[in-house]
């Protein structure tokens, strides 16, 4: 579905990327992992088709950068790290924004944002303004907004970008976030994530694609890249690697650093 | 929390407000008072109107009127979606150059029309326009970079294009006959004392499209508020929208400025105070700034002729003195949160 065949991404004179020969498959829920500044944010952007690359990206067989904006809305969304929270913008407002490519009537889209804010949990807050909201909510309205977006008669061959989805969730919506994305990946689609939680891309994750210093340097199943050499040469530290007791996915512990 | 019928009680008191001052500007002023002027239209009406009754409220006040509201809407919608383009409150389109610089081409046009054999209201509204358009080119791709627009360099653009434009109508002004000469002052503070029914359709063409084309974007416009990437991410031709909506701010201040000279600080203060009372989203905040822009110039107006009288003060004067010092507050409040609210 999404076949990344790049030589280089530079910005100026500097390296981002280095060279990606990967083909994603759709039903795919990919997890990014990686150093700070490792390029994990560089690659979405990328795939976001922000930023100019050497080679070819191809989304459904079409190259990335021939798309035009219109089209390419109901197929890809973008979930951005830093989130915008306006001013007296409400919650359902801001996920009711996703529908802005269906030209479909205000209420239609209000309707649809109720929905997913539903799903994720969120209805509570639907009628909020998003500078009222703690981090955690508006993650969980921004996730929405894409989910709605995406939201089509026929799904399949679309392609969610998120970058550190989870990042401010408590446990349970950590979950039930993580969940709603793979129901997601389960319709035919694409979830690309940026995650620091490797147990919780273990557990969701079909794939991990391990990135340092702007290299890919694994892409696999969990089991094969949740492998103690492996991390403890990416991050630095010690780790230990054992098994989830019930659903067999390595879990990952780290040591404290004493002083 | 911001439900859908406590923005619709603003949108009301922005209507009220309108008939409030239309009334107020109708009914009095320097030579004749009487409340119930604007009345006389009514078939009933008791006592009938004198011919100078008359003449005053049909021939000088009504045309004044149509042209407060509409300069006034005008602003403060030029105002909201330039400060929405730029996610920055201090977008004016006063502040940031581009009355400057659709009066400078208008005067142009006044002081030195005669003699390349260019004149008339149409070909000052024209320059106007061109003024107008050229600065918001200018400002904007001098502030703009990736993330979207600088404030700092926003603002600096504006000082020295406001600077320029002064520095070019001095110089106009040496070549300027007398009565362009009084007209010149006159317009660098601004005025509706010359609104007439003759010129009033040129204005109403040019600010009518520029309003309706700007309402008619307002969906566009408000994914606007998620940044230029997301707006891109959710199906918006950025490109196309941005030169869109700054061809048609151009259009509305360039015909505000070419009929009325330059207003300052209408389009910052009243998106503010409308985004205080109604939140960032266009949808609400448009109309609503349109409506309170259009009521709160037509007070303004008729302070403006009524406080001096028999003599009349240059509006822009009132508009200033009130913001000024609002810019500096506002100017007070983005140090302390830099980017809030966008």
């Amino acid at each position: 579905m999404l076949d990344i065949n790049i030589t280089h991404v530079n910005y100026g004179h500097k390296r981002l990327l280095g060279a990606f020969d990967l083909s994603l498959e759709a039903g795919e829920f990919v997890a990014v992992i990686g150093e700070n500044g490792a390029g994990k944010s560089t690659l979405l952007n990328t795939l976001a088709g922000e930023l100019y690359y050497h080679g070819t990206i191809q989304l459904n067989g079409r190259e990335l950068n021939h798309w035009i904006p219109s089209q390419l809305a109901p197929v890809r969304a973008v979930m951005e790290q830093k989130l915008s929270a306006p001013f007296g913008l409400t919650v359902a407002e801001l996920v009711g924004m996703g529908r802005f490519w269906s030209q479909e009537p205000d209420y239609a889209a209000h309707q649809r944002a109720l929905k997913w804010l539903e799903r994720l949990d969120a209805a509570k807050f639907a009628e909020r303004t998003m500078d009222t909201l703690s981090g955690g909510e508006q993650q969980r309205a921004h996730i929405a907004r894409c989910l709605c977006q995406l939201d089509v008669t026929v799904p399949g061959e679309q392609m969610l970008l998120l970058d550190e989805p989870t990042s401010a969730l408590d446990v349970y919506h950590q979950h039930s976030v993580l969940a709603e994305l793979r129901r997601f990946t389960q319709q035919g689609n694409l979830v690309i994530a940026v995650m620091h939680d490797l147990n919780l891309a273990s557990l969701y994750a079909d794939n991990i694609l391990l990135l340092a210093d702007g290299e890919l340097k694994h892409f696999a199943k969990p089991e094969a890249v949740f492998r103690t050499e492996i991390l403890e040469q990416t991050y630095r530290s010690p780790v230990y690697i054992t098994e989830h007791p019930s659903i067999r996915k390595p879990m990952i512990f780290t040591e404290p650093r004493h002083l | 929390m911001l439900m859908t019928f406590e923005r619709r009680r603003w949108l009301i008191a922005g209507t009220f407000g309108i008939l409030a001052s239309s009334w107020l500007l109708l009914s009095s002023g320097p030579v004749l008072s009487d409340w119930r002027l604007p009345l006389m239209w009514l078939p009933g009406f008791g006592t009938p109107m004198s011919e100078l009754e008359q003449t005053v409220v049909t021939q000088l006040r009504l045309p004044r009127l149509v042209l407060g509201l509409l300069v006034g809407a005008v602003l403060a919608q030029s105002g909201t979606a330039m400060q929405t383009l730029c996610r920055n409150p201090l977008a004016d389109p006063g502040l940031i150059g581009i009355s400057g610089g659709a009066a400078v081409f208008a005067l142009a046009v006044i002081a030195l029309g005669e003699q390349i054999g260019i004149q008339g209201s149409i070909w000052v509204s024209l320059a106007a326009f061109l003024g107008a358009l050229l600065t918001t080119f200018v400002v904007y791709r001098l502030a703009g970079g990736k993330t979207g627009v600088d404030v700092a360099t926003l603002l600096l653009a504006g000082v020295a294009i406001n600077a320029l434009a002064g520095s070019l109508l001095g110089l106009l002004s040496y070549y300027a006959d007398d009565d362009a000469l009084r007209l010149m002052s006159f317009w660098q503070m601004g005025s509706l004392a010359g609104a007439s029914w003759q010129q009033l359709p040129l204005g109403i063409v040019l600010m009518g499209v520029s309003s309706i084309a700007l309402f008619m974007l307002r969906k566009p416009i408000n994914t606007l508020l998620l940044g230029e990437r997301q707006a891109r991410y959710l199906g918006v031709n950025t490109v196309s929208l941005k030169r869109q909506l700054i061809i048609w701010v151009a259009l509305g201040v360039g015909g505000a400025v070419a009929l009325t000279g330059m207003i300052g600080f209408v389009g910052l203060i009243i998106p503010h105070i409308a985004r205080m009372l109604v939140g960032a989203n266009i949808r609400w905040l448009m109309p609503v700034s349109m409506l309170f822009g259009a009521a709160v110039l037509v007070l303004t107006d008729w302070i403006a002729k009524t406080i001096v009288a028999p003599a009349e003060l240059p509006i822009g004067i009132i508009t200033a003195a009130v913001g000024a010092p609002f810019f500096i507050y506002l100017l007070i409040q983005q140090k302390r949160r830099l980017h809030a609210g966008y």
